[in-house]
């Protein structure tokens, strides 16, 4: 879990990069379109990463056993 | 079978005089620390005793105010002589004060302060043991009590912020007996867990409802716990051993999951504004080298042979053009002077000698006639007219 935490944080600061490098204006435009591609897969990564199901509060017993609080 | 009933007030009498007559009660120095402390406009302070076991009501009547020789407040460590009556009214013993002294320094505050110091000479505050606490926590660990406020606050905060955070809650004491020992258990048991961070408080209370936070066993489960901790224990202004251990403080449980749920949607904003920026500098790319393109295309045309030979005709063309407009130009102001001209000659025609009724004269071959000797009679003479002529015959010379 909290490798991919890292992966989260990470590849959103990898997207800022990839963001700060394209405002260069130095970057060719084939450049500009792999950085782009890159952005957006990374974008599509951390959307994953997002695991959208809600949870209800658990609550571990003194058997070490979870359930629903 | 009921033998015998009494009333609530024969009851309440009895014990009363059963504490009258004990002289301890009558006569008894009570030491403890002094909460809930109030004024009263009458000038009978009401305050309660109490220690790590219990608490004991008290007031000083007006009347005994000579008793205390110092404003006495909240937390203040005190020795209170008096006796301890019933109070028939409401059925409840109280402590009536006829002196009160100060403590010396307050003894839980004495056991905080060791605690503290020895902890702090350990290095378990140090800032380089502390952990960072995750911005991205999926599963996140409580430690606290299952009923009361913090942990619904907790579960209200988090749900409202990310319902996708999976929260786990050891159900601990926090207060009592066994409390330090069931949060000391609640920490490692979560840590097994490979949880994201853990939460570990209760909501606000006396220090003596607080205490388990400043216990060694809790200090040393959170300094041991591999995964980060956010302390939450009590109010803002209640700072315990457990704060200074954790690898946060936070002020409140509120505050505790605010810090360790991050908000879904401001990520989620935050994820589209990304990629708005990165489309965005795409199309501006884009556009920027089409405009380019565009502008290399309207050069590359202007150099072409063709486009030359254009602009040579036009070029030719122009000048055509402005001959033909220097020529009109020349022809219009000649035209111009003749006209100046002929005016001029118009005004010196001899015709215009004639108005005033003179005439011309000529001979028949049209010459002009200045002496009576240059015709005869029954010669033909033409007689100039400023309007017209006339053709007479002489009929008369006189000399």
């Amino acid at each position: 879990m909290s490798s991919q935490n890292g992966t989260l944080e990470e590849t959103l600061g990898q997207v800022e990069e990839i963001i700060r490098q394209m405002e260069e204006s130095e970057v060719s435009l084939e450049t500009s379109f792999q950085l782009y591609q890159q952005g957006v897969e990374k974008l599509k990564t951390c959307n994953m990463m997002l695991d959208e199901v809600e949870k209800k509060m658990l609550v571990l017993n003194q058997n070490g056993e979870l359930s629903e609080f | 079978m009921r033998k015998n009933v009494y009333t609530v007030g024969q009851v309440n009498t009895y014990i009363k005089n059963m504490f009258a007559q004990d002289f301890m009660m009558q006569h008894i120095c009570i030491k403890g620390e002094v909460s809930n402390c109030k004024y009263h406009s009458s000038g009978h302070i009401y305050f309660t005793m109490k220690d790590s076991t219990g608490t004991l009501n008290a007031v000083m009547f007006a009347g005994y105010r000579r008793g205390l020789k110092f404003t006495m407040k909240e937390g203040d460590n005190v020795i209170v002589t008096g006796s301890v009556e019933i109070y028939e009214r409401d059925g409840k013993y109280q402590l009536y004060a006829r002196e009160i002294e100060l403590d010396g320094a307050g003894n839980l505050y004495l056991r905080f302060e060791a605690l503290k110091q020895e902890l702090e000479e350990m290095g378990m505050f140090a800032s380089e043991y502390k952990k960072p606490i995750p911005r991205f926590a999926r599963r996140i660990g409580v430690v606290t009590a299952p009923t009361g406020a913090a942990v619904q606050d907790i579960r209200n905060i988090s749900a409202r912020r990310n319902p996708y955070v999976q929260l786990i809650l050891y159900p601990a004491l926090v207060q009592g007996e066994g409390a330090a020992a069931s949060i000391a258990n609640g920490i490692r048991a979560l840590d097994t867990m490979g949880l994201d961070v853990l939460i570990v408080g209760r909501g606000g209370g006396s220090i003596e409802d607080l205490w388990a936070f400043n216990e060694e066993i809790v200090a040393r489960a959170i300094f041991e716990c591999n995964t980060p901790v956010i302390s939450a224990v009590g109010h803002e202004t209640d700072t315990t051993i457990a704060d200074y251990v954790a690898d946060m403080r936070a002020p409140t449980p509120s505050a505790a999951a605010e810090l360790a749920v991050f908000d879904y949607r401001a990520l989620k904003e935050q994820l589209a504004g990304q990629y708005r920026r990165l489309s965005g500098n795409m199309e501006q790319k884009i556009k920027f080298t089409g405009m380019r393109i565009g502008q290399m295309e309207s050069r590359l045309h202007r150099l072409s042979p063709e486009s030359r030979m254009r602009e040579k005709r036009m070029y030719a063309a122009g000048l055509e053009q402005k001959i033909e407009q220097l020529m009109q130009k020349r022809l219009a102001e000649k035209k111009h002077e003749v006209a100046i001209l002929a005016e001029r000659m118009e005004r010196l025609s001899p015709l215009r000698k004639l108005s005033g009724g003179y005439a011309y004269v000529t001979d028949a071959k049209e010459k002009a006639l200045l002496s009576v000797s240059q015709v005869n009679c029954g010669d033909e003479v033409s007689i100039q007219l400023l309007k017209g002529k006339i053709k007479a015959e002489v009929t008369e010379v006189i000399q």
